[in-house]
């Protein structure tokens, strides 16, 4: 900011609020007595709304209040899940390594195996069947 | 609006009526809301004229800024007070200059309506501001050059310098009432200091 002529400035600015805040302070008595009716008309609607809010809210708050404690208070104890046992996961393990081996299963065409012929043939053959 | 004021004695004190089924901290409040009030009521009814020139209107805006502080701002933290207030109060009188224009225009349509109180030379009429006894000439004279010299600077110079001078505000506040960042309000406050000196001359030099 540019300093040049601050001293003038300076007195100038001071003489120029003094002569501003003397003006307040003639104010004529008509205009005094207004604004004090205006400042308590304003304040009449500020308890208003202060009284409004209080009585508006706070027995809701309260109501709020008890149920959150109830529903504390009532929940019933979460039981935790068992945790997964080792053979279980292993067994996953194994089916996740197994996965290509499905493959064995598919036929020449395409279709897959059917174990129960099988095993039916293989039990023919060695003469367990009864055929 | 006017209809809200009533003549009320200057220390009427009705803080105490009315507040007994609130919680001390909301009775709190309230009478600081109301000591805030009572000591800035006068300074913002002259920083309203000046802007205005119009006592009544003035009156207006000052009310409207009162009740929209209690109704909407009082639970702010007291110290938010000063510069809400006065940002409320900026824009009721820009909204009553926009008013007063609408107003003329439509008036000039109507040239066999009496002239009514914006008509004359808004510089020259100048509301007697100070009536009373004059303490000293010079100070009586300065303050009418100070205000008519006040309502030909812009807005927002005009504001800066009222604010900081007349109500005494810090960069900060200001800053906050005219919604605008630190460095603006010194511009416009230096602008506005600049634009003072060079329009009440004689004034400057006298001591």
């Amino acid at each position: 900011m540019n300093n040049e002529g601050d001293n003038a400035g300076d007195g100038f600015e001071q003489r120029a609020g003094a002569a501003l805040r003397d003006s307040v302070g003639q104010l004529d008595a008509r205009t005094r007595s207004r604004l004090t009716g205006a400042r308590h008309a304003a304040l009449e609607q500020a308890r208003a709304a202060t009284r409004f809010h209080w009585r508006s809210w706070a027995p809701a708050g309260a109501l709020a209040l008890a149920l959150l404690v109830t529903l504390l208070y009532l929940r019933p104890p979460a039981v935790p899940a068992p945790p997964p046992g080792p053979v279980a996961a292993l067994d996953d393990l194994e089916l996740l390594g197994d996965a290509e081996a499905l493959e064995l299963n598919v036929g020449p065409n395409g279709d897959t195996a059917d174990y129960d012929f099988y095993e039916w043939a293989a039990a023919v053959a060695s003469g367990r069947s009864g055929i | 609006m006017s209809a809200f004021a009533t003549l009320l004695p200057e220390d009427a004190d009705l803080s105490s009526t009315g507040n007994t089924d609130l919680p001390e901290s909301m009775q709190l409040n309230l009478r600081s809301l109301e000591h805030f009030l009572a000591d800035i009521e006068r300074r913002a009814f002259r920083i309203a004229q000046i802007a205005l020139r119009h006592e009544e209107d003035a009156f207006d805006a000052v009310q409207d800024a009162m009740l929209q502080l209690a109704r909407h701002y009082s639970a702010r933290p007291p110290a938010e007070w000063k510069p809400l207030f006065y940002r409320i109060l900026e824009n009721r009188i820009r909204d009553l200059q926009r008013r007063r224009v609408v107003r003329a225009r439509v008036m000039a349509w109507m040239p066999w309506r009496a002239n009514d109180e914006y008509d004359d030379d808004p510089i020259m009429q100048a509301p007697d501001t100070a009536p009373g006894p004059m303490a000293q000439l010079q100070d009586q004279q300065l303050l009418q050059a100070l205000q008519r010299a006040l309502r030909v600077l812009p807005a927002r110079q005009r504001q800066a310098f009222l604010l900081r001078n007349l109500e005494g505000l810090d960069v900060a506040g200001t800053a906050m009432a005219m919604q605008c960042s630190e460095g603006s309000v010194k511009t416009h406050y230096f602008r506005a200091l600049r634009a003072l000196r060079a329009l009440l001359g004689e004034h400057v030099d006298e001591q």
